[in-house]
């Protein structure tokens, strides 16, 4: 060989590999970035809180004037650079939280503390009346305490001090009286219910509809102008962008859905629209998985004396399953990354507790809606984005496995 | 006395129908004759892929068809249970006469003629199941359900097959799992499970080794003593082998037929000499 020819098949190995490797790249910085900003905001009140923050505002109840000072001892566990208030014993730092806003954040609060004990009453918001003592990871914004000589003073992070400044000036107090805190929000349980509510009706409309396209198509149609056109029609939708299903979803489904008696953005609406937009691809790929099926297995079946019914569902169907489970997957998987035809149909405003009549947002509208205000909050969309990929990949395992199960049930049965 | 008359109607009517089935069965196979076939024409569009074919295949005999590739063999075979009919383009004249009734008139039903004809292919295709539910396929479809009547029809078809040995250990391991010999009398054994009376074979031993073809070849001469086989084969040495008749097919005609020894000895037709004198094919 030649050196040019060397150097040739040099540059043509080398120059794909690289464009190989390209992919690679990408992919390891995508979730290398997802992971940098999303990681160290997931924990697990993420996936119980709420998204909404809840503010309380609190005074002494009735049966005490005020919380009296008293003396506690820090923590030996409590790292030396957290402030801790030696009169009330709670400790406090500052912090970015989920929401990307500055907050204090309680991070310790003595069991003997006068906070901790059930005589703190709420006064206003959500938990009104309810007890509402320091509970470690509820944020402070305001303390109303009395100084040394009897005057009420107020300190905190509305009054522009830190952690530290706030510690300091409760030392010089001697009781509190009321506060004003907060339970951040930011938790993403409403989002992931709706996003399952919406992957399971979505799947449960357009599925046995797809299936059973497929088969009209691949087994039952002739080859003639008809079909021919239905083929063309269903390759030309499943390149409508989705944004264009979701208006048809606002105009044409919604009058429907409201006459079913659900009224406004609804997740129902939101399925139905999905469902359609889903069947152009389930139909394609439930197509593919019947052609795989070898023309043979359906010979044979014909042969053995079989109605055409009877090969479809004992045979065709069985081996086409691996193909139709990826058809499924890739259903799910369209489901839970769509936010476009979304957002007109299921609204983008988190419901804590959705249901199927109510309107909510996925994990996807999430993700848009963090990212759409004027304060882009990269950290929770990264984190929201973590639980997305977690959900493709459990999808992607769980189908994985059940077609191992049903390949090994398949040898196991006798009739 | 009315109800008495009418019983005794009835009665009679029943013995008129007994001598019917059993004159039916006299007609079963006229002369030991499983299928008469006459004047039998098969286009592919506009293309003849038959042409004015008369033979009668012989009851529980094992008869070849020969020719070339193209000569319309497999095509004739698929005739014989209709399997023709999956291809659209496809259109049979003429008449095949099963016992006594035309399976070519649209009033045959095709399902239960295939039951009663059992075909094996080219290629060994089981379903990608167990063996027991690949033997047992057939009697499912029919409905049956009965698990122990199952397994023994599974058991009988696999030891007629010469399979039982072999797979009896393993019954729920998947057909996949078996050498290409073994798939291919699987299929038989699938095909035997529903007791058929005619067994259409299409190039059975084509796709499988010297010792796995004369094993299959071993077992269509067991199988003759209860079936009539009809088998398609590209190899001479197998239709002399194994056949009792043979046609040689040529162009969509069919150039003779007669005995094998006849149609290997003393062929009538010099084209059919050359033929098997390997001429050409």
């Amino acid at each position: 060989m030649t050196n040019s020819r060397k150097f040739k098949n040099f540059l043509r190995s080398g120059s794909t590999l690289l464009a190989t490797l390209l992919v690679v790249f990408v992919l390891v910085s995508v979730i290398a970035y997802i992971f940098s900003n999303g990681w160290g905001t997931l924990d697990a009140s993420m996936f119980s809180g709420d998204y909404y923050a809840t503010n309380i505002l609190a005074r002494t109840d009735e049966s005490i004037e005020a919380l009296e000072a008293g003396s506690f001892d820090r923590p030996a566990a409590l790292d030396a650079d957290i402030p801790f208030s030696s009169n009330y014993g709670f400790a406090i730092r500052d912090e970015v939280n989920r929401e990307n806003n500055k907050v204090q954040s309680l991070v310790y609060v003595d069991p003997n503390s006068p906070l901790a004990h059930n005589m703190v009453i709420a006064t206003a918001g959500n938990k009104q009346g309810k007890k509402a003592p320091f509970e470690v990871g509820t944020t402070l914004l305001v303390v109303d305490a009395l100084d040394l000589e009897g005057n009420r003073t107020s300190h905190g992070q509305r009054k522009g001090e830190s952690a530290e400044e706030l510690v300091a000036a409760l030392d010089e107090t001697i009781a509190i009286t009321g506060y004003q805190s907060q339970i951040p929000g930011g938790g993403i349980r409403g989002p992931i219910i709706s996003t399952l509510i919406l992957i399971g009706m979505s799947m449960l409309f357009s599925m046995p509809i797809a299936l059973s396209a497929a088969i009209y198509l691949q087994r039952l149609a002739k080859d003639n102008r008809f079909t021919r056109a239905i083929r063309t029609s269903i390759n030309l939708l499943a390149g409508v962008p989705s944004i264009i299903f979701g208006m048809m979803g606002i105009t044409v489904i919604f009058p429907i859905v409201q006459a079913l008696g659900v009224d406004g953005l609804s997740l129902l609406l939101g399925s139905l629209t999905m469902s359609i937009m889903l069947l152009p691809i389930l139909i394609r790929q439930s197509e593919e998985a019947l052609a795989s099926v070898p023309p043979s297995y359906t010979m044979a079946s014909l042969a053995l004396g079989a109605t055409e019914t009877q090969t479809l569902f004992k045979v065709v169907l069985p081996a086409a399953l691996p193909g139709i489970l990826s058809a499924f997957l890739l259903g799910i998987s369209r489901v839970i990354g769509e936010s476009a035809a979304l957002i007109f149909t299921i609204g983008t405003a988190v419901n804590e507790a959705p249901s199927l009549t109510g309107s909510g947002s996925t994990l996807a509208v999430l993700i848009w809606n963090l990212m759409g205000g004027e304060t882009p909050n990269f950290r929770l969309a990264s984190a929201v984005s973590l639980v997305i990929l977690a959900i493709v990949l459990i999808l992607n395992i769980t189908v994985k496995i059940i077609v191992g199960f049903t390949r090994k049930e398949e040898t196991k049965k006798v009739f | 006395m009315k109800f008495m008359n009418r019983l005794k109607q009835n009665k009679d009517i029943s013995t008129d129908s007994d001598i019917i089935s059993a004159q039916s069965a006299l007609v079963d196979n006229p002369d030991g004759v499983a299928f008469d076939i006459r004047d039998l024409n098969l286009y592919y569009d506009d293309f003849q892929a038959l042409k004015d074919i008369n033979m009668e295949i012989k009851d529980r005999s094992v008869t070849a068809f020969i020719g070339p590739s193209g000569c319309g063999k497999s095509t004739l075979l698929r005739c014989l249970n209709r399997m023709n009919d999956l291809i659209e383009s496809s259109r049979v004249e003429g008449e095949i006469i099963h016992k006594g009734q035309n399976i070519n008139s649209p009033d045959t039903d095709v399902v239960k003629l295939r039951t009663e004809i059992g075909m094996v292919f080219q290629q060994p295709n089981p379903f990608p199941k167990s063996i027991f539910d690949n033997a047992a396929y057939g009697l499912v479809c029919q409905g049956h359900k009965n698990k122990s009547f199952l397994r023994e029809a599974v058991e009988e078809a696999l030891i007629k097959a010469a399979l039982w040995d072999e797979v009896k250990d393993h019954l729920k391991r998947n057909a996949d799992s078996l050498s290409g010999g073994q798939q291919q009398r699987l299929c038989i054994a699938r095909a035997i499970a529903l007791n058929p009376e005619i067994i259409l074979m299409d190039e059975p031993t084509s796709a499988l080794d010297p010792i796995a073809t004369s094993r299959i070849e071993d077992l269509i001469t067991q199988l003759k003593q209860e079936y009539t086989i009809v088998i398609v084969t590209h190899s001479m040495s197998q239709a002399a082998r194994v056949s009792d008749e043979t046609a040689f097919f040529l162009l969509g005609d069919l150039i003779e037929f007669d005995t094998t020894d006849n149609i290997f000895q003393n062929p009538r037709d010099s084209r059919t000499e050359d033929y098997i004198s390997g001429k050409f094919g």
